[in-house]
């Protein structure tokens, strides 16, 4: 890669570099801060980087045109409607995870500036995963994040199930990071490349490569070192313990916000750099899309089934984000069935990529409202999260039993709530890509989806219907009522008014169109040639990035714009 | 495609043959005249003294991790002090130094936080 570096480019991954500095700062000032002092100041000053982050990030959604996609550093990186919309999804719930654990870590005993810092740290990590364009980059993207999620799991040190989910956590993490580095240097191999746009270059290049065994088992190993992150069957078994020990606003920040970079990365890397059209799975094809498609069959009924005789509520909560994987891979696989294609009929749609992006963002709102309500059962490090610690809790605390019962029901997928419309926008945009196989695969879904309702609504009967056994400490906190009061009306308001955000997540989807397109056409839109070696001069060919929109401009928007237009 | 890659198994195969025959014939032909010293556990000729397997503190591992973290990331200037002259050169000096002196503040808030942490403290 040549040294193409601006100024410029730095604006590029500004809320990135805004979230880096705030987490430095957070360290420091728990080092800093007078011992025994509460540390619920680091909280605020992570939550104020987080959200000034949040607020360049909407700068440039704001100043930049339609569907673009500008390359930074050289192609290493790349800002684009597509990682601007993650990033919003990212900086939100790193906002409310701030939000959420500041009361939690008092009641626990591990008041510590270094959770704020850590999960800063991560989300830094995600922001550049959805923003990279490099498999070198994306690994030490990916690096950064799952490294602090070690860390955030085993924070509440009186926790021996969070040393044990950690330890856990870090062995198959480690693992699977091995993998995935040995499917890169195997795509490296084939193609001489770990620049995205070249590797698709050669691919689309020599078809013989593209079939090749270096090329397949290199996609199958970056798959399941994907597969790991995302929660894949059978990549999956480690979710359950890590999601039960973990601390609760440590869990909803790994079910939201983890499982969104991961599949930015799926997207990115399989859809639109492995293709999408000439590689069907049957004849011709490498098929990731027929690996993708037996996976999304053994997710999604590992996820229900196994849900169904858990009694406690994380390890359903944990099994239920197996399941909501499996649904997001069956628009994967729908989406790569040439539904992303070039021509100006197609664009203004939707496509089932699109809809991943919006159901990622409901999702990890309804599961923000779940832990805003389950992160209050417990104390000294010791979670009680059973199902009969419910018991009884829809009226003796009427809003924490509404919060777990709403984002229940949101992720079983009930209207008029944003869940429901995820699935629906999810399945229906698979189902027009008018493939056989696709439609099997949505029935399939809609199958487990009324299995899931089982263990949802279960949660429901013991908040609503049972007698409480024993007495539980459950704590309150402001922070967690916030949470839970923004979650709530966000999941109304998407399930009620979705048009906004589905505005966005198309043209979110539709960044990466020019990258997807034949590849002499994703050179004339923003992105220069590749320079030869011999041009290894600093900006002389690097892509200027202008913002329209000048800093007086800059005003924090909420992410969802609620229009009550509709694009269908 | 995959011819090139025959001189590369033909060495292997060949390494694997001679470490083996070595190996074997090294158990069978050699002289074992067994003492109680040379069954002794190896420890620079000292007496042995203890189990291997003892605990020991915790702190080893925190001054190894600091050492490997600010060792690693300390081996970095070298490389580029030897071609800082060939960045002046090629009109990147300015750049390739404030690139420097970021990377170096990074080490630096590093430093500061471990020091304020008391990770550097023996006791």
């Amino acid at each position: 890669m040549n040294i193409a570096f601006n100024v410029s480019d730095l604006l590029g991954i500004l809320p990135v570099l805004i979230v880096i500095a705030f987490a430095a700062l957070c360290a420091l000032a728990e080092v800093f801060a007078k011992p025994g002092q509460s540390r619920g100041f680091v909280g605020t000053l992570g939550l104020i980087g987080a959200l000034i982050a949040f607020a360049a990030n909407a700068w440039q959604w704001h100043g930049l045109d339609g569907a673009y996609s500008v390359p930074l550093f050289g192609g290493g990186l790349v800002m684009d409607a597509f990682s601007t919309y993650f990033n919003f999804l990212f900086l939100a719930g790193t906002a409310l995870t701030l939000v959420l654990s500041t009361k939690y870590l008092k009641e626990h005993g591990s008041d510590l500036g270094e959770f704020h810092a850590l999960v800063l740290f991560a989300a830094a990590g995600m922001m550049l995963m959805a923003q990279s364009r490099d498999l070198i980059i994306l690994f030490i993207a990916l690096e950064l994040m799952s490294v602090s999620i070690y860390v955030l799991v085993a924070f509440v040190r009186k926790s021996r199930r969070g040393a044990e989910a950690a330890l856990k956590y870090f062995l198959i993490g480690a693992f699977a990071s091995a993998i995935l580095l040995y499917g890169i240097a195997l795509l490296y191999g084939a193609t001489n490349s770990v620049e995205l746009t070249t590797i698709r270059r050669a691919l689309d290049a020599d078809p013989s490569l593209a079939n090749g065994l270096l090329v397949r088992l290199g996609m199958v190993l970056v798959l399941v070192g994907i597969g790991f992150k995302v929660a894949l069957a059978p990549f999956h078994l480690w979710t359950p313990d890590v999601y039960d020990g973990a601390p609760s606003p440590v869990t909803g920040f790994m079910a939201s916000c983890v499982k969104a970079a991961g599949f930015a990365v799926l997207i990115r890397v399989f859809t639109v750099t492995f293709g999408y059209d000439a590689m069907e799975f049957g004849a011709g094809g490498n098929g990731w899309v027929g690996v993708l498609y037996l996976l999304a069959i053994v997710t999604m009924f590992a996820g229900n089934l196994a849900a169904l005789p858990q009694s406690n509520v994380k390890r359903i909560l944990a099994y239920s984000s197996i399941a909501h994987a499996g649904y997001l891979l069956v628009g994967v696989v729908a989406g790569s069935f040439g539904n992303l294609t070039i021509d100006t009929e197609a664009a203004a749609t939707l496509g089932p990529n699109g809809a991943i992006l919006f159901y990622l963002m409901v999702y990890a709102f309804s599961t923000f409202l779940v832990f805003s309500a389950l992160s209050l059962f417990g104390k000294d490090g010791e979670e009680h999260t059973h199902l009969s610690d419910l018991a009884g809790m829809g009226f003796r605390r009427p809003f924490v039993g509404l919060a777990l019962a709403v984002g229940m029901l949101s992720l079983a997928g009930m209207p008029p709530l944003g869940g429901f419309f995820g699935k629906f926008y999810l399945f229906r945009e698979a189902m027009l890509s008018g493939r056989p196989e696709v439609t099997i695969l949505v029935l399939v879904a809609i199958v487990n989806s009324m299995i899931g309702l089982y263990y949802y609504l279960r949660v429901l009967v013991f908040l609503y219907m049972k007698e409480p056994t024993r007495e539980v400490p459950v704590y309150s906190s402001r922070g967690a009522t916030t949470v839970g009061l923004i979650s709530l009306a966000l999941v109304f308001l998407l399930g009620l008014f979705p048009g906004g955000l589905l505005t966005m997540a198309q043209r979110g989807i539709g960044s990466l169109r020019p990258v997807v397109t034949t590849p002499t056409a994703s050179l004339t839109a923003t992105e220069p040639q590749t320079p030869p070696a011999a041009s290894r001069q600093a900006g002389s060919r690097a892509p200027r990035l202008e913002l329209k929109a000048p800093p007086a401009q800059l005003k924090l928007a909420t992410p969802i714009n609620l229009k009550a237009t509709t694009t269908h | 495609m995959y011819e090139q890659y025959i001189t590369l198994g033909i060495l292997a195969a060949v390494a694997v043959v001679t470490g083996a025959a070595i190996l074997f014939l090294n158990s069978i032909l050699g002289p074992k005249r067994w003492t109680a010293s040379k069954l002794d556990t190896f420890e620079t000729g000292n007496e042995p003294e203890g189990d291997a397997r003892q605990r020991f503190s915790i702190r080893f591992y925190l001054v190894a991790i600091l050492f490997i973290l600010f060792d690693i990331e300390v081996v970095f200037l070298f490389p580029w002090a030897v071609l800082y002259r060939q960045y002046i050169a090629a009109g990147l000096g300015l750049f390739v130094f404030i690139e420097m002196l970021v990377f170096i503040s990074i080490l630096g808030v590093g430093l500061a936080y471990v020091w304020r942490k008391g990770a550097l403290e023996w006791d």
